[in-house]
């Protein structure tokens, strides 16, 4: 019977999930040897074993729920998600200077990983609503309202990297949802407006070109004049909330861009996630050898460059072996999407796999200094409950979808 | 309500009113996950596989910790074993300031360990540097107590340091090492390359907070301790010459003074002393010229002892007959050059004899007018002086010897009463030992054999004849006049009943460079001789430098000489024959006493160097010299023989090996440990093998047996401390 209900199961998304925490289990030990030596540290390996059980529960238990359920509760679990992001910023808890966490007794609680559940869940609802054209500017502002919420909450703890989940997740969503290609270049232009305020004469030239391309597409004259005041508005702020952003933001940004030139401070981070890497070499070290990390040059090892820990001890190899199973788990998902029959079930998917993706493309690319230092974990391999939990749930929400993808 | 109504709508078929999801779309998110990952594997290669050799470089210098592990320096032993000089390990503090937390209170708990204030710990502590050290030389107990504190960042250095029992006793032939063990002088420096030995090196691993862990899978190379240095020395009479030349530079108010004291038969020097010397333990407190070791760096015109080489002519170029040749003596006043040449006496006629006898000037001068300038000149140097004289220690020096071609009308005058040339007081003291040597010259040493810090000998010195300067019938016509010196001329102060004594006074004016003439007031009284004289074994010379109260070398030196000479004599552990009393017949006393000429080990009369030779070895020689030994001892190896090597032997003698120090009655000469801490006492003892019995702790106050006793096999040491 249960064997049964097994089956209806994916196998491929569930077989490359196991192997990625199985790479990410293998890491952790190695990195756990070299703390709990030194006695500095709880044994990650065994606490990440709890955790992907109590992961695998809740998979298990979301994939079996009945059908539309989520789909019912989605704008609850949103409103639920709010108040939690609200709450932690009157009583949470402080975390590598940002406050992040909610405490009940013991046990510490992330609200912005349960958010990304929430939020994608309403958005998908949202999307998938009848007679609702995403085109129109009304539906935007309104789709739009559903990811700006938990982004200016989230941001405010400030948790910029996971913030930024909200951004960039929306993007193939709406792509996704039947967003124009016109009107995705004018829901990004303001971003190259962001990136160009620093500097006089890219602002004027990016104003230009978004006066040019207004005139091209053509929306009506009131938008028209609303857009590009929004954009000069952009161009203006931002060098102003610059000065807004903590200490510790703007050092990662900046030492982004050259982190030998501050060695000892955060700098270090990027620089010995490197050396880790790339003295790993082709085939890498061995298991257990990684001298950057068994004599913690490496820092941060269990959590934010564990993907570097796989580098030194498993080389180029491990970690295509890794990008693979990411691959085959993202291709899983997009396949998932285009078969569900259910549009909600389908955006679902498609923001599910950004979110994932993401956050491995931007874990990935921190290690090896292609982005900055964002705190963003690389999933189901990092430590960390939260996270691998949120990640477990989505597949379960996926796996449940699938069950029912013939559904509508 | 809107739930309800989307449920039906699904439930009865695909909603019309949405557009379709765009599945084309797929292409779009796929291209930007290739485009995105290609990024992050092409940078991977580049890091992982481009650039791998530079980051593994990276990471080894950040793990891979060179440290050097210093070799212990090799001891330096007197000839009878005693330790002069040995490595301690002592502690350097140093700490990472960025490491150690709470600087103001650990501070304050450093502080009262260094014996430093709170505040001058604190400010070093406070610095950008990486690495600062706090004290050196901690002992091993402070060293202890700092690393139970168990702090952070702070770290000891284990170094060894050089240690030099006896103190100021032969400071400048040992000389000195600074506080990176450096060998700065003596023979810490002429012998610094099988000293210092070869100071390994390991790899160790370090991990990002600093700590450190061995790592077998690396190379290293053990440190390589050092030699030890056998020396010629001998710490007692070292002692004695120390002690007697102080005495005399202060009973005379002089400047300085040095002694010699050579074998006259090896060249082997058994002590040399200069007062006011230092104490190489505190080696950065003296003055320059403390450090100075004016025994072989002190130019001086010798004055009356350099008369020798006018004797020598006289004996073997003019063939005098030294008993019936007169020379008026011009009643003590002979002008010559400008000058006035004076005696200490107002002399008329004496023989040839009597001139040397009573050191008169004129007398000389006037027999120099028969030499010849060449052959003056090549005795001189044949005699050793104009060169230096090639004694094992760093910075000797050479002397001036002019050539025939560069003498005025009146240097031969002046050069054979002393003047007009400067030498060295090691020169004059082994020219002295070249007559007692029936006419060889030997090179004067220091060390005997170099062995390794596992005990295999590395290198040995013999003795090394120079050359014959004079035969040994002249030789011998020498020495009987040079004994008339001390029995019935300027030497008298220096006699000693019951030892034949042969010697030469000297008193030499300074000559003032500025005005080039003779100070009156400022002279160097000197004495030089050797004993007994049918067999001589020792050669001593004392110098004073600016004697303030007496200036004659008879008056000043002569008595210092007798001093010594009578201490040595008296020694028990000094196995000097039986002499025969003077006055008994010259033929009689050397068939009594068969002493034979140093000669070298393949001349079968003399008693081969055995020491360090595995004991099979050693017997297997003696037996090939027919020569009855005794071994005492159950160890493997000779490490003391009696008689020592190069004695001559007349067959009769019991020839002893020792092979440990249990049976050796000799080799346990206890050193002076009062004023030392308990923990360098029981180093300097511990390499013996004896029980050491403490009472208290802290400073040694008493020690039983006392400094310089013999210790029997059985005896137990006994060391009173009290805590300072």
């Amino acid at each position: 019977m249960l064997n049964q209900r097994l089956k209806t199961l994916d196998p491929i998304l569930i077989f490359s999930m196991i192997g990625l925490l199985a790479i990410g289990l293998v890491a952790l030990y190695s990195s756990s040897q070299s703390l709990v030596q030194s006695g500095s540290a709880t044994n990650y390996f065994w606490s990440q074993i709890r955790w992907i059980l109590i992961g695998f529960g809740a998979l298990l238990a979301i994939a079996f729920l009945p059908n539309r359920l989520l789909y019912e509760l989605s704008y609850i679990l949103y409103g639920i998600a709010l108040f939690f992001l609200v709450l932690v910023l009157i009583w949470g808890t402080e975390g590598y200077g940002a406050v992040r966490w909610l405490r009940f007794g013991g046990f510490g609680f992330q609200p912005s990983e349960f958010a990304k559940i929430a939020t994608l869940l309403a958005v998908a609802r949202y999307l998938s609503e009848e007679r609702l054209d995403i085109n129109r500017l009304k539906t935007f502002l309104a789709a739009a309202a559903f990811l700006l919420a938990p982004f200016l909450l989230i941001a405010k703890q400030p948790d910029l990297g996971t913030a930024l989940v909200f951004i960039v997740m929306s993007l193939p969503v709406l792509f996704w949802a039947g967003l124009r290609w016109e009107n995705l270049v004018l829901i990004l232009a303001p971003g190259l407006t962001l990136f160009a305020s620093f500097n006089h004469i890219t602002f004027s030239l990016v104003m230009v070109l978004i006066l040019v391309y207004l005139f091209y597409v053509k929306p009506p004259m009131l938008l028209r004049v609303a857009y590009f005041i929004l954009n000069v508005a952009i161009g203006l702020l931002t060098p102003f909330l610059w000065n807004q952003l903590k200490d510790y933001q703007k050092q990662r940004i900046t030492t982004f861009w050259n982190p030998e030139a501050d060695p000892l401070g955060s700098g270090y981070q990027i620089i010995q996630s490197k050396v880790a890497i790339g003295s790993g070499g082709f085939l890498g070290k061995g298991f257990m050898e990684g001298s950057q990390t068994q004599l913690r040059f490496l820092p941060e090892q269990h959590t934010d460059f564990i993907f570097a820990v796989i580098g030194e001890e498993f080389g180029f190899l491990g970690i295509l072996v890794a990008l693979i199973l990411f691959t085959v788990f993202l291709v899983r998902i997009v396949q998932m999407a285009n078969t569900y029959r259910s549009r909600f079930s389908s955006v679902f998917a498609i923001g599910a796999g950004s979110i994932i993706g993401f956050h491995m493309f931007i874990n990935a690319g921190m290690t090896i200094g292609l982005f900055p230092v964002t705190g963003l974990p690389l999933p189901f391999v990092s430590y960390g409950g939260s996270a691998l939990l949120t990640n477990m749930s989505i597949v379960g929400i996926l796996l449940n979808f699938y069950r029912h993808r013939f559904e509508y | 309500m809107l739930e309800k109504t989307g449920r039906r709508i699904n439930k009865a078929a695909r909603p019309k009113s949405s557009p379709p999801l765009p599945h084309h779309r797929l292409v779009v998110l796929g291209i930007f996950w290739v485009l995105g990952l290609s990024l992050v594997v092409i940078k991977l290669a580049i890091i992982q596989v481009f650039s791998h050799g530079k980051y593994e470089k990276i990471a080894k210098g950040q793990m891979e910790n060179r440290l050097v592990l210093p070799a212990q320096r090799g001891n330096i032993l007197d000839r009878n074993g005693q330790v002069l000089a040995t490595d301690l390990i002592y502690y350097s503090l140093a700490v990472r300031p960025k490491l150690l937390k709470n600087p103001e209170s650990n501070a304050r708990k450093i502080a009262d360990f260094i014996q430093q204030s709170r505040n001058s710990v604190l400010q070093k502590v406070r610095t950008s540097k990486p690495f600062v050290y706090l004290a050196h030389r901690l002992t091993p107990e402070t060293a202890e107590k700092i690393r139970a504190l168990k702090l952070q960042g702070v770290i000891l250095e284990k170094k060894f340091s050089r240690y030099y029992p006896y103190g100021q006793t032969g400071a400048h032939l040992l000389g000195y090492c600074d506080f990176d063990n450096h060998a700065k002088a003596g023979l810490e420096m002429g012998y610094d390359e099988f000293l210092k030995g070869t100071p390994g090196w390991s790899i160790y691993l370090r991990d990002a907070l600093g700590n450190q862990f061995p790592n077998l899978d690396f190379a290293a190379s053990e440190p390589v301790n050092g030699m030890h240095l056998e020396t010629t020395i001998d710490v007692v009479y070292q002692g004695i010459l120390d002690e007697e030349v102080k005495k005399a530079v202060e009973a005379h108010q002089a400047g300085s003074g040095s002694a010699i004291l050579m074998n006259p038969l090896t060249g082997e020097v058994l002590g040399m002393a200069n007062y006011p010397g230092y104490n190489p333990n505190e080696y950065n407190r003296y003055s320059m010229e403390r450090y100075l070791n004016r025994a072989i760096t002190d130019l001086y015109e010798p004055g009356s002892t350099f008369k020798m080489v006018s004797l020598a002519l006289c004996l073997e170029q003019l063939h005098l007959d030294m008993q019936n040749e007169i020379i008026y003596c011009e009643n003590g006043s002979y002008p010559i050059a400008q000058k006035v040449i004076k005696d200490h006496h107002r002399f008329g006629n004496l023989t040839a004899r009597q001139v040397f006898e009573n050191s008169s000037n004129i007398g000389v001068i006037k027999l120099s007018k028969r030499f010849k300038a060449p052959l003056f000149y090549r005795y001189a140097r044949d005699f050793g002086f104009g060169a230096p004289a090639g004694i094992d220690l760093p910075a000797e020096a050479g002397g001036i010897l002019h050539k025939p071609a560069e003498y005025s009308r009146h240097s031969l005058s002046f050069m054979s009463i002393g003047y007009e040339v400067a030498v060295t007081p090691l020169q004059i003291a082994s020219a002295y030992a070249a007559v007692a040597n029936d006419g060889r010259l030997m090179q004067p040493y220091l060390v005997r054999r170099v062995v390794d810090s596992k005990g295999k000998e590395h290198k040995e010195y013999r003795p090394r004849p120079i050359r014959e300067v004079v035969s040994p019938e002249t030789a011998r016509q020498m020495k009987t006049i040079l004994q008339g010196v001390v029995e019935n001329g300027t030497g008298k102060n220096a006699r000693i009943e019951g030892i034949s004594i042969a010697g030469k006074t000297g008193t030499a004016q300074r000559l003032d460079r500025n005005t080039n003439t003779f100070s009156s007031n400022s002279h160097i009284a000197s004495f030089v001789g050797f004993f007994p004289v049918e067999a001589p074994r020792f050669v001593l010379l004392v110098v004073i430098n600016n004697p303030r109260l007496g200036y004659y070398g008879s008056q000043v030196a002569a008595p210092a000489f007798r001093n010594i000479a009578q201490r040595i004599i008296g020694l028990p552990q000094n196995d000097l024959p039986q002499w025969d009393r003077p006055g008994e017949p010259e033929e009689k006393k050397s068939a009594s006493v068969v002493y034979a000429r140093a000669d070298f080990p393949e001349v079968k009369n003399v008693m081969p160097a055995l020491e360090g030779l595995a004991v099979n070895k050693a017997s297997r020689m003696l037996k090939k010299k027919d020569v009855e030994y005794e071994i005492v001892g159950k160890g493997e190896t000779v490490y003391r023989q009696e008689p020592s090597a190069y004695t001559p032997l007349n067959g009769k003698e019991k020839v002893r090996l020792f092979t440990d120090a249990a049976g050796d009655p000799r080799r346990a000469l206890m050193p002076r440990v009062t004023g030392l801490t308990l923990k360098e006492a029981l180093q300097v003892l511990s390499t013996w093998n004896i029980p050491v019995e403490v009472e208290g702790s802290g400073v040694v106050v008493r020690q039983l047996p006392g400094a310089g006793q013999r210790m029997q096999h059985n005896t137990k040491i006994k060391l009173v401390c009290n805590p300072t």
